[in-house]
């Protein structure tokens, strides 16, 4: 098995802090607005690719909006239209095209 | 706490009885609304998509025999939060993506986050959701 790189422990640790910032003080709120606007958000999506497989185990393990993070930094939206209007059903695409990416989730 | 904590459905939509939808205009991706209601998102939009669910605009807070009552919390541009008041005169409210929890008023939940609150939308309450509310309040 490959080791992880130092970029890449990096990485994952810059992403740990911000989605753990980011969780703690948006997991009450109830408009997404405010959720998908959050600084720690904005920072992740700035990361790019390398946050995809970080941000799509969190997804799986945490659920959480993260499907405008996920769509900026892909510019791809899986799932049917009804799937776009369901939380639950929006994850569940997300993960399926993880999946089938090469993604471990 | 009465529930998991889950993203798969808001504040808005559980006091409406879903558990299977974030109700929220704008159409970001997850959401979902009412292509006749008001999308404004302000707190007069909420009380518009309670008003097509059968509730009407409501003064009083206090329990009424026969009723069930929601209130919508915001600010000046928004609508924030939803709680519903339960057969014991408690309101039970599901906080963003957290678990849902049962307060004695409506105060104990006005803050930053969610704001006052700006409506109480009442509706005579079915035997059905009798039923479910004595099983919640219950539990």
């Amino acid at each position: 098995m490959a080791r992880a790189s130092k970029r890449d422990v990096q990485v994952a640790d810059e992403f740990a802090d911000l989605a753990r910032r980011w969780h703690d003080e948006t997991d009450d709120v109830s408009v997404t607005g405010r959720i998908v606007s959050h600084p720690a958000y904005l920072r992740i999506v700035a990361m790019g690719p390398p946050a995809v497989p970080l941000i799509l185990r969190d997804l799986r393990d945490n659920g959480g909006f993260w499907f405008s993070a996920l769509e900026a930094i892909l510019n791809v939206c899986p799932g049917t239209p009804e799937e776009r209007g369901k939380p639950r059903l929006m994850r569940e695409a997300w993960l399926r095209w993880g999946r089938s990416h090469g993604y471990d989730v | 706490m009465r529930s998991e904590r889950t993203t798969d459905y808001n504040c808005f939509a559980w006091a409406l009885g879903s558990e299977d939808d974030w109700l929220e205009p704008g159409g970001r991706r997850g959401t979902s609304w009412p292509k006749d209601v008001d999308d404004s998102g302000s707190v007069e939009s909420y009380v518009a998509l309670f008003a097509q669910a059968g509730y009407e605009r409501w003064e009083g807070v206090t329990l009424e025999d026969g009723y069930e009552k929601v209130a919508i919390y915001g600010d000046e541009s928004e609508g924030l939060h939803a709680a519903r008041q339960l057969v014991n005169g408690w309101w039970a409210s599901k906080l963003g993506g957290l678990q849902d929890i049962h307060h004695e008023t409506l105060a104990a939940l006005e803050d930053v986050q969610y704001g006052t609150v700006r409506a109480v939308l009442r509706k005579a309450r079915s035997r059905a959701s009798q039923l479910d509310t004595l099983t919640t309040s219950d539990a």
